[in-house]
Order: structure tokens, then sequence, then C-alpha cells
């Protein structure tokens, strides 16, 4: 199987927007409902799953073979749980504040789907610096769709952003969107307005062939 | 000929299949095992200086703290036992006078459970205060026990006083309905949190109906510890006078060893120097 | 703090705190296998079957590690616990009930990247339980699991012949409906105070 050598500009963006690995392929789910309470831990449990899968990718790639194939997800598996326990010393040891927040999201990244499924279908077949351009590309993605969802979340049920106080004392928040109920309609919400968008730019693809064909 | 091709093919194979997993387990356990060491002091100060924050924001006036095991045989200073107890963390002022101790307690709330760090303070056998540490209630109701001034103004002095054979408290502690307070051991509620506040009351009581009569007996231990120790350590080394070297650094590994604050210990330091230079001017004279 | 009944436990994490529904737990096939109640009920069984097992031996690994002082060992052997409970109870049900070994057919390798698996073992070691206390919860986060999968695919199947705007077909629609039903398992708080 020849290996496509080169990096485009698509390696990268794909993760962001074609192919977000939250709003389109519908992976990891639970971590984007369970801690997007608030913006600061979205980000943080972005910056940590793009971490772990960063350095799983890298060193997927680096090792793709020298893995048989019959042991590969095991291997995978040993690799991301790897570096998910190394994650969670390392924000213990820098906030332990942020650490109680997440809880304990940050050892279940190694069962977020989307980790395990670029290793497997992507990592394992490329070279590393381009297994890396990708990676970054879909932790990107990743981290842009939690961010969403919380400051959509914190703003809405908290009245605040990063804690910083938006609007006045009178602000009645919505608490349930905090809540998980809340969770689940704010994301279903941003699904729905992709998909919105998605058939607005079908129609007009199609009413500029029909005007063309005329 | 292919029948030993084929008797090899599959051993090389289970045997790559064996050496990359045994590889990828070392370097996985190699790489975990480095970070652990690493960060492990980092975490250890960022939960000491968590515990010491609250614990200094429970007892107003404290600036040291030492922890203490509180079991059935007696209360023992934490880092010298390891075995069951309750663990309270005892406050201090500059001066090293004894303000206070802080325990933990917790029960069942609304949504999960509630875990917070009281303060006892055994001159007025009262709590001065809690702070919450662990709270999932509903946002906006039941975190009113955090917000709400005159729910925290409850904890500024909560009588838990024991009863004259010191085997329980006197009035048990409880939460009563919003605005019905009438004696200094209740809980007012929050209108409209009442499991929340009520699950409070139920954490303090039953942590100080366990913690209270098996330390108040023995608070003095808390008191004299301090100079106790370091009377103790000195005379030991007035008394030994063969051996200087070895008793010096028994000494000093005692003292470098304990949890205590860097005051105290820089005086027992001095007392050791004091007890040295005393036998060598006894031996002297 | 006093320890919790068992059948308060059971509840916890059947009702309370449902691990889909109120924890985020296990949505991944929460969302995808609830299509129709045809494809829910088997995957509701096996992942109870595979969360009864794993707990079990997760209890035993913990013991294990905390003799040894090795507790960052946790996750990793963890996984590699669970993949083995999957493989286990696949191999058992092909042996002594392969009926419904067919009827399950591919959901069983599925639930290794099951997040409920997982967060159930991690929390019944934070909480630490004892034996029994995980047992009995690992029985209320399964049955939990089957009743929110359950609900959801009877759900979805009234809604396919229902008329709904094209826009929220799909995800979205079953992300709002989940929303409803993690609101009203909102009401079970408090029981058992």
């Amino acid at each position: 199987m020849k290996e496509n050598h080169e990096i485009t500009m698509d390696t990268f963006l794909a993760g962001l927007w074609k192919e977000n690995p939250v709003f389109v392929m519908l992976l990891g789910m639970c971590p984007v409902l369970a801690v997007t309470n608030s913006a600061i831990n979205a980000i943080a449990m972005g910056v940590a799953t793009t971490f772990v899968l960063l350095a799983s990718s890298t060193l997927v790639s680096l090792l793709r073979n020298a893995i048989p194939r019959q042991v590969r997800i095991a291997s995978y598996i040993v690799i991301i749980a790897t570096f998910v326990t190394i994650v969670d010393y390392l924000i213990q040891a820098i906030s332990l504040e942020l650490y109680n927040a997440l809880g304990a999201f940050i050892q279940l990244i190694v069962v977020n789907c989307m980790i395990l499924g670029r290793a497997e279908s992507y990592a394992s077949k490329t070279r590393p610096t381009k297994a890396i351009v990708n990676a970054l590309g879909m932790g990107g993605g990743f981290t842009i769709a939690l961010l969403c969802l919380g400051t959509v979340r914190e703003i809405l049920g908290n009245g605040t952003l990063f804690g910083i106080e938006l609007f006045g004392s009178q602000f009645q928040p919505w608490v349930v969107m905090v809540l998980p109920p809340g969770g689940f309609f704010v994301l279903g919400t941003w699904l729905l307005l992709f998909a919105w968008v998605r058939q607005r730019r079908e129609k007009t693809v199609l009413q500029a062939e029909a005007a063309g064909g005329n | 000929m292919s029948e030993t091709m084929q008797a090899t093919a599959p051993d090389t194979r289970s045997f790559a299949m064996i050496r990359t997993l045994g590889a990828i387990a070392l370097i996985s356990g190699l790489l975990v095992v480095l970070v652990f060491e690493w960060t492990k002091p980092l975490i250890e100060a960022n939960k000491r200086e968590l515990i010491e924050r609250a614990v200094f924001q429970v007892i107003p006036g404290a600036t040291q703290r030492r922890d203490f095991l509180v079991g059935e045989d007696g209360v023992k200073p934490a880092g010298e036992t390891r075995g069951n107890g309750i663990i309270i963390y005892a406050a201090y002022d500059d001066a090293g006078a004894l303000k206070g101790i802080a325990a933990e307690a917790a029960a069942q709330g609304y949504q999960d459970v509630i875990r917070l760090l009281y303060g006892y303070s055994p001159e007025c056998q009262c709590i001065t205060g809690i702070r919450v540490l662990k709270l999932s209630e509903t946002p906006g109701l039941g975190d009113k026990i955090i917000t709400d001034a005159a729910f925290v103004a409850n904890f500024n002095a909560l009588e838990a006083r024991l009863n004259d054979s010191m085997s329980a408290l006197a009035n048990a502690i409880v939460t009563v309905k919003h605005g019905s307070k009438q004696n200094p051991w209740e809980i007012d509620a929050i209108s409209g949190a009442t499991i929340s506040s009520k699950a409070v009351g139920k954490a303090l009581n039953d942590s100080t109906q366990r913690l209270l009569p098996l330390l108040v007996p023995r608070i003095e231990e808390l008191k004299k510890t301090e100079t106790q120790r370091t009377q103790w350590d000195a005379k030991e080394m007035q008394v030994n006078t063969n051996d200087a070297s070895i008793n010096f650094t028994e000494a000093h590994s005692d003292v470098a060893a304990s949890n205590e604050p860097t005051y105290i210990r820089q005086q027992q330091t001095l007392c050791v120097f004091a007890s040295f230079a005393l036998k060598d001017f006894r031996r002297v004279t | 703090m006093e320890t919790e009944s068992l059948s308060f436990i059971f509840l916890n994490a059947l009702l309370i705190n449902n691990f889909v529904l109120s924890l985020f737990l296990g949505l991944c096939p929460f969302l995808g296998v609830s299509g129709k109640l045809g494809t829910a009920v088997p995957m509701g069984i096996s992942t109870a079957l595979v969360m009864l097992v794993s707990s079990l031996c997760a209890f035993f690994i913990n013991e294990l590690l905390v003799a040894f002082q090795i507790e960052f060992l946790r996750l990793i052997s963890y996984i590699a616990v669970i993949a083995s409970a999957v493989q286990l109870v696949e191999m058992t049900m092909k042996k002594f009930s392969p009926g419904l070994f067919r009827a399950l057919g591919i959901f069983l390798p599925l639930i290794t990247t099951n997040c409920a698996i997982l967060g159930l073992a991690l929390f019944q070691t934070f909480k630490e339980y004892t034996l029994l206390q995980s047992l009995v919860y690992s029985l209320g986060a399964g049955a939990g699991f089957t009743l929110a999968i359950l609900l959801m695919a009877g759900l979805r199947e009234r809604l396919e012949l229902a008329n709904v705007p094209s826009v929220s077909q799909g995800a979205a629609m079953s992300l709002m409906l989940a929303g409803l039903l993690s609101l009203t398992f909102m009401g079970f708080a408090g029981i058992g105070s």
C-alpha cells in the first residue's frame, strides 16, 4: 500500500471542519458533555486530549512497521493509556483545582474513541510528520468543539465567561445549562445549526448547477 | 521442507508479538514511572497548600499547622503512625499556642456527597467555621451553603460542647427550619435548600460525635508536644556523653524528618547545639 | 462518613446518578445503538454483564496495586482488565448460551471502548467501596444503562413515524431526546435522604 507522502493544508484543516471529531464524526462524546460546564474546563480538557492524541499518534506512527497486525489494538491501547496517565499526573502537578474540576474524565480520555480510531485508521499508515500535523488538526477541532459548548453553557448557565461576570447582578442564570440536560440540549442545537448550514449550502450549489444548466 | 517452514513461521510470528508487546510495556512503564517520580513532590506541595489554605480559613488567627491521627489509643502525630484513625489538622498561631483543630466531615446531600472541613476551638468548645471541599448540589440552590452569608454565619460559634461523661455531645448539632434557630447548637437552614442544609448539619454532627469524645480528653497532647519533645531531646543529649557524633546525627535526623514548622525545627536544632555546648562546657570545667 | 446502605448504592447508580443521563458515560453506544428496541436490549444486557465482571476484577487488581504501592499503573491495568473481561464474557457466552451469543453478535467487542465500564471501575475505586458494595454498584449501573437505552430506543422508534424537520433528523434529535430524558431523571434526586 503506497503511503501518501504529501502534507497539505488539508491534512491540518480536515480535523478542524470537514472531519471535526465531535460535530461530524460524533466521536468522544462523553467528555464533550461532561466537562463543558465552563469554558476553562473545556479548554483544559481539549488541550489534554490534544496532547494525548499528539503523543500517541507520533509513537504509533514511529512504531508502525514494528508492530505485528495481531497485537496492534492492544499495543495502541497501552500506548494511549501511558500518555493519559502522564497527563493525569502533569495536571495534578500544575493545578489541583483544575484536576478536581475535571474529575475522572481525564482518565477517561483513554477510552475516547477518537484517539484509538485515529491511531488505527491514520497514524499507523502514515509517516510521523504527517501524523503529527493531522493529530494537531484533530485535536484543534476537538478543542474548538469543546469551546463552543463550554462558552454557551457558561454564559447562559452562569452569566460568566472564564470566570468574568458578563451581565449585572440582576441576571437570572439559566441553571439547567450547566446541568446534564443542558449539555445535551446545547450540543443538539449546535448539530442542528451545522445541519441547517449544510442544507443551505447544498441548496445553493444545486441552484447554481440548475441555473448553469439552463 | 515446507513443513519446517510452516513450523518456524508461526513461532517467529508469536515471538514477534511477544517481543513487541514486551517492548511497548517496558517503554510505557519507564515513561510512567519517570513522570510519576518527577511530579510527586510538586503534587505533594499542591495538596499541602490546598489543605493549609482551607485549615487557616476555618480557624481564624492560625498560621501554622501540624497533622495528628486520633484513634482509640490516643493522639499521635500523623507522620509517625500508619494506623487507622481520624486525621485532624492542629493549627497554631505565631507564638505556638493552639488555636484550634480542623477535621473533615461528609454526608449525603441532594445530588451527591457533600464534603467539608470544619474548625473546632477547644477554648469555646465550639465550631469556628466550615469550608466546603466538594459540592455537587444544584447550582443556584444547593450551592447557597457556600454563598449565603446568613447560613455561613451559623458556623462562627456553633456550640459543640461535650456532656459531663465526655462520651457524646451535650446537645447534638441539628439543622432547624429557616428562621427558627433558638439555641447555639442549631443551624438555621436555607429556605429552598433544606436537604443540602440538613446534610451539612448531619455531617458536622456525625463527625463531632465520633471525634470529640476521643480528642477533647487528650487535647493537652496537642498543646505541649512542642516544648516537651524539644526538652526531652535535649535531655537525651546531656545524659549520653559517650558517642557524641552518633547522638548528633540521630537528633538531627529526628528534627529534619518531622513535619514541624520551620521555626520550631530551628528551635530544636538550637537546643541540640546548646546541649552540646553545655556538655563541652561541663567537660572543660 | 457513615457507610451507604446497599439499597441506596443500587438506587443511586440506577436512578439518581444514572450513568448515561447524569454522568455522561457510555454515550457512544447509547446514541449509536438505540435506534431499535431489538438492538438496544442485547446491548444493555451485554454491557451489564461486562460491568459486573470488570467491577469484580478491578476491585481485586486495585487491592494488589495498593499492596505493592504501584497505583500509577492503575489506568493501564484497568484497561487491560476490561479488554480481557470482554473477551471472557464473549467466550463464556459462546460456550454456555450460543443463541444469546449469536443475538448479541457484533455488540460485545464494541463494549471495550464504552466509557461507562472504565468509569464504573474508577468511581468504585475513588469511593473506596468494599467488594459487596462494588458488586451492588455495578449491578445498579448496568441496570441504569439498560433502562436508559431502552427508554431511548422506545422513543426513537416512535419518532420514526413522526413528521420531524429534516435539519434535526439524526444525531440532533437523539440529543434533544436525551436531554429531555435527563431532565426527567433529575426528578429522582433526593430519594433516599
